[in-house]
C-alpha cells in the first residue's frame, strides 16, 4: 500500500463524512482554492522530507533545511499545555510535523483542532507521507478548507465550554498565517466568534440561574393536556410552507400578505410580536416563547389567548399561566426528557437558542416543513427601529456593530443579532434539504437562505390551502392518565434522588476539607489517595442522575468563576492542588445548596399535576 | 583565556535565544535579539584576533566562521528566518561549542 491508500483508508476507518466528502468534491473546484504555482518535497540534510511551495510566484519552504522535526519539536515547546482539557486550535496542517509534535504533547483530554487552507497541500501530504497517525488520532480534528471546513465552527463550539474557556490555545503552522493571509482571517474571525458564542450561553446560563429551576417545576402542571412536537407532527399539512414570523421592524410592510397567507401557509409567530400580528388582524396558528425571565408585557395583554404555544419546560412560568391554550412542550434537559422516555413517547427535544426565532425556526424543521419563510427577520436596525410594534430599543454604542446587508453594504446591527445570523447559517447549512426564504427588502444578510419580497414568496409557494384546525384538535394530548401516572412516580423518586444528591455533596464537602488539611502534610498520609477516589466516586454518582441537568444552571449561576478555573494549572503541584480543592469544595456546596432548592418546589410541583 | 570562556559562552546562550525565537515563529524578538547575538560574536572574533596577535592560538578558525556568517547573511537578506536560524544553530552554535570544549 502507497502512502495514499493508506491514508485514504484510515481517514476511510476513522471520518466516515469527511471521507464521503473527499470523494464528493470536485477536485478542480478545490485546487482552486488558495490555488499553488508549484509544490514539492526535498531531502533536507538529516534525510527528512520537507515540504516547498510557490504561491503567488513566490516560493516557501515550509520546514528547516536542517532537521525538520527538532524545528517542529522546538516550536511545541512554547505551548505548554499544562491545564486540563485544552482547545488547541492550529492553522494549517502541511506535512503534520507540527501537529504531531503537538499531539506528542496533549493530555488525554486535549483537543486539537487544525485548519488547513490549501487543498492542494492536503492532496499532495496525503500522498507523500503517512499521516495516519494524526488522522486516526481521535483527539485530532480536521478540517480543510473547501471539504469541510463549515464543521470547523460547529466542532470549535462543542468542544469550549466553561471548564476550558481560559485553557483555549491558538497556534500557527509557521508563516502559514503570512502565506494564506484570507483564510487565516477567516479562522481568527471563526475562533472569536466560537469564543463569544460559547461566552454567550455561559452570561445566559448564569443569567438564568434559579429560574430554569422554577420555570421547570412549575411548568409540570400544564404536561397533563400538553402535547409534544412529534405529536403534532402528522397534523402538517404537506406541501405547505411555513412562516415564521420574528419582530423586525419590516413586519409592519408584511402584515396584508400575512392575512392573505392564512390557511397557506402556516404561521409561527414569535411572544414579542404577537399582540401586533393580533391588533393588525393577523391570527398565528402557532406562537413560540423560550426565556425563562420575559416579561408578559412582551408577550400579550390579551388575557384570552388560546393559540398553541410552543414553548420549553423552563420558559417563563408566568407567560404559560397567563396562556390559556395547548402548550407545545419541548425539552433541552435530560431531566424533562426523560419524562418522555419513561412513557414511550418520541423524543421532545428542540434544539435551544438564544433567539426565539431560530427555535421556531428549529421547530419547522423537526415538523418536517421543506420549506421555511422568514419574516421580519431583519437581525439590523431598519430606518434607526430595532422592532415592529411599541418595543423599539434604543442603540448602544457598546453593543452596536456592522454586518453585511442583503445588498452587500454594511448595515448597523448588534452583537446579539450577529450571533444569530451565525447561528441560523449554520442550522440552514446542517439542513440543505430545506429550502429557506429571507423574505425582507432590507436588513442582515443570512448565507444560504433565498432573498425575496414576500410578495414574490406568497405567488410561488402559497397556492395550496389546507384548515388552520386540523392543526391542532382541542382533546390533542400526549400523556394518557397512566402516563401521569408514570410521570408522577419519577418525579418522585427524583425526591429520594435530591436527597442522595445532597448527602454525597455534603460529604464531599468534608473530603475536600480533609484533602486541603493533607495537601499542608510533609507526607501525605494514605488517607489523602482514598478521599481522591472517594470524591472520584461522588462525582460519578451525580453525574449519572438525570436531575443533575436541572440542577446545572443553578451550580453554574454560584460558581463560574470556579469552574471556568478549576482545570488551569501552574508548574507548582501543591499550589494546584490547593487552588483544585478549594474551587471544588465551592462548587460542592453549590450542588447541596441546588439539590435542597430544587427539593423544595419540586414536592410542591408533584401536588400540581393532577 | 578566561575571557575567550566568556566570550563563547554569550554569544552561545545569546545565539539559543536568539533562534529559540524564531524557531517558535517570534520573528520580530528573533531579530531584536539576534542584535545581540551580533555584538557577541563580533566579541568573539575580536577577542581571537587579540589573541592571535600575541601569538596565542584559541583554536577558532575564523575563516570557517565568517564564511557561515557569509551564510547567515544571505538568509538574513532573503528574510528567511527559518534558514537563518538553522544556520545559527547547526552551522555556527556547532563551531563555537567545539571551540569552548578546546579552551576547557
Amino acid at each position: 500500500m502507497n502512502y495514499y491508500e493508506m491514508n485514504m483508508e484510515c481517514i476511510k476507518n476513522n471520518r466516515r463524512s469527511f471521507y464521503s466528502l473527499l470523494l464528493e468534491k470536485n477536485a478542480q473546484e478545490l485546487t482552486d482554492i488558495n490555488r499553488l504555482e508549484n509544490i514539492r518535497c526535498e531531502n533536507a540534510k538529516n534525510g527528512e522530507q520537507i515540504l516547498i511551495i510557490q504561491y503567488h510566484s513566490v516560493e516557501y519552504r515550509l520546514n528547516s533545511i536542517y532537521r525538520p522535526s527538532d524545528e517542529a519539536r522546538r516550536w511545541a515547546e512554547q505551548y505548554s499545555l499544562q491545564n486540563l482539557n485544552n482547545v488547541i486550535a492550529m492553522f494549517g496542517l502541511g506535512n503534520g510535523m507540527f501537529a504531531r509534535t503537538l499531539t506528542e504533547r496533549m493530555g488525554t483530554s486535549d483537543s486539537l483542532i487544525i485548519y488547513e487552507p490549501c487543498y492542494a497541500i492536503f492532496d499532495y501530504v496525503l500522498h507523500q507521507y503517512d499521516i495516519t497517525d494524526i488522522i486516526g488520532n481521535k483527539q485530532v480534528f480536521l478540517a480543510v478548507e473547501g471539504i469541510n471546513d463549515d464543521a470547523f465552527h460547529i466542532v470549535l463550539s462543542s468542544v469550549i465550554s466553561i471548564n476550558n474557556m481560559k485553557s483555549l490555545v491558538q497556534c500557527n503552522y509557521p508563516n502559514y498565517d503570512k502565506i494564506f493571509q484570507e483564510s487565516a482571517l477567516r479562522f481568527y474571525k471563526e475562533l472569536k466568534d466560537s469564543y463569544t458564542s460559547v461566552k454567550i450561553n455561559v452570561n445566559t446560563v448564569i443569567y438564568f440561574g434559579e429560574k430554569h429551576i422554577d420555570n421547570t417545576l412549575n411548568n409540570l402542571k400544564f404536561i397533563k393536556n400538553s402535547n409534544t412536537l412529534p405529536g403534532i407532527r402528522e397534523n402538517i399539512p404537506k406541501g405547505i410552507p411555513a412562516v415564521v414570523v420574528a419582530a423586525g421592524p419590516s413586519v409592519r410592510d408584511s402584515i396584508d400578505l400575512l392575512k392573505k397567507m392564512k390557511g397557506r401557509a402556516v404561521i409561527f409567530a414569535v411572544d414579542r410580536i404577537l399582540d401586533y400580528l393580533l391588533d393588525s388582524g393577523v391570527i398565528p396558528d402557532f406562537i413560540v416563547t423560550i426565556d425563562a425571565k420575559k416579561d408578559i408585557k412582551y408577550f400579550s395583554y390579551k388575557d384570552n389567548i388560546t393559540i398553541p404555544l410552543i414553548c420549553y419546560y423552563d420558559s417563563n412560568y408566568d407567560i404559560l399561566e397567563h396562556h390559556k391554550g395547548k402548550k407545545i412542550l419541548c425539552t433541552h434537559n435530560l431531566f424533562a426528557e426523560e419524562i418522555y422516555r419513561r412513557t414511550g413517547k418520541a423524543s421532545a427535544d428542540l434544539i435551544p437558542s438564544g433567539s426565539v426565532a431560530i427555535v421556531a425556526y428549529s421547530a419547522c424543521v423537526k415538523l418536517g416543513f421543506q420549506r421555511i419563510i422568514l419574516v421580519g427577520q431583519d437581525l439590523a436596525y431598519i430606518d434607526g427601529q430595532s422592532h415592529a410594534g411599541s418595543f423599539n430599543e434604543e442603540g448602544n454604542k457598546q453593543r452596536d456593530i456592522f454586518v453585511e446587508g442583503i445588498d452587500g453594504n454594511q448595515i448597523k446591527s448588534r452583537a446579539d443579532w450577529k450571533e444569530f445570523v451565525l447561528r441560523y447559517q449554520d442550522l440552514v447549512r446542517s439542513n440543505k434539504d430545506i429550502e429557506v426564504i429571507d423574505a425582507k427588502q432590507k436588513g442582515a444578510r443570512i448565507i444560504g437562505t433565498t432573498v425575496m419580497s414576500l410578495d414574490e414568496a406568497y405567488e410561488k409557494y402559497c397556492d395550496q390551502t389546507f384548515e388552520p384546525d386540523t392543526l391542532l384538535r382541542d382533546n390533542d394530548a400526549i400523556f394518557s392518565q397512566n402516563d401521569i401516572a408514570i410521570i408522577k412516580d419519577y418525579l418522585a423518586s427524583n425526591l429520594v434522588t435530591l436527597k442522595k444528591i445532597r448527602e454525597k455533596a455534603t460529604v464531599a464537602v468534608k473530603e475536600c476539607n480533609k484533602l486541603l488539611k493533607y495537601e499542608n502534610m510533609t507526607n501525605k498520609p494514605d488517607a489523602f489517595h482514598k478521599s481522591l477516589q472517594k470524591l472520584s466516586k461522588i462525582n460519578k454518582s451525580v453525574n449519572s442522575y438525570t436531575i443533575n441537568s436541572l440542577l446545572d444552571s443553578y451550580i453554574t449561576a454560584k460558581t463560574a468563576d470556579s469552574l471556568s478555573e478549576i482545570l488551569l494549572l501552574t508548574d507548582n503541584e501543591h499550589e494546584n492542588n490547593v487552588s483544585t480543592f478549594t474551587k471544588s469544595k465551592l462548587i460542592y456546596k453549590a450542588v447541596a445548596e441546588a439539590a435542597d432548592y430544587t427539593r423544595t418546589r419540586l414536592e410542591d410541583a408533584i401536588n400540581y399535576i393532577d | 583565556m578566561e575571557d575567550m570562556k566568556i566570550y563563547l559562552q554569550s554569544a552561545i546562550t545569546s545565539l539559543e535565544l536568539t533562534t529559540k525565537n524564531f524557531y517558535q515563529n517570534h520573528i520580530s524578538e528573533g531579530y531584536k535579539q539576534l542584535e545581540d547575538t551580533v555584538v557577541k560574536l563580533d566579541n568573539v572574533i575580536c577577542a581571537a584576533s587579540a589573541y592571535k596577535q600575541q601569538g596565542l592560538e584559541t583554536g577558532i578558525n575564523e575563516i570557517q566562521l565568517m564564511e557561515k556568517l557569509q551564510e547567515a547573511l544571505k538568509a538574513l537578506e532573503n528574510k528567511d528566518a527559518l534558514l537563518l536560524s538553522d544556520i545559527l544553530e547547526y552551522e555556527i552554535k556547532g563551531l563555537l561549542e567545539q571551540n569552548l570544549e578546546m579552551i576547557i
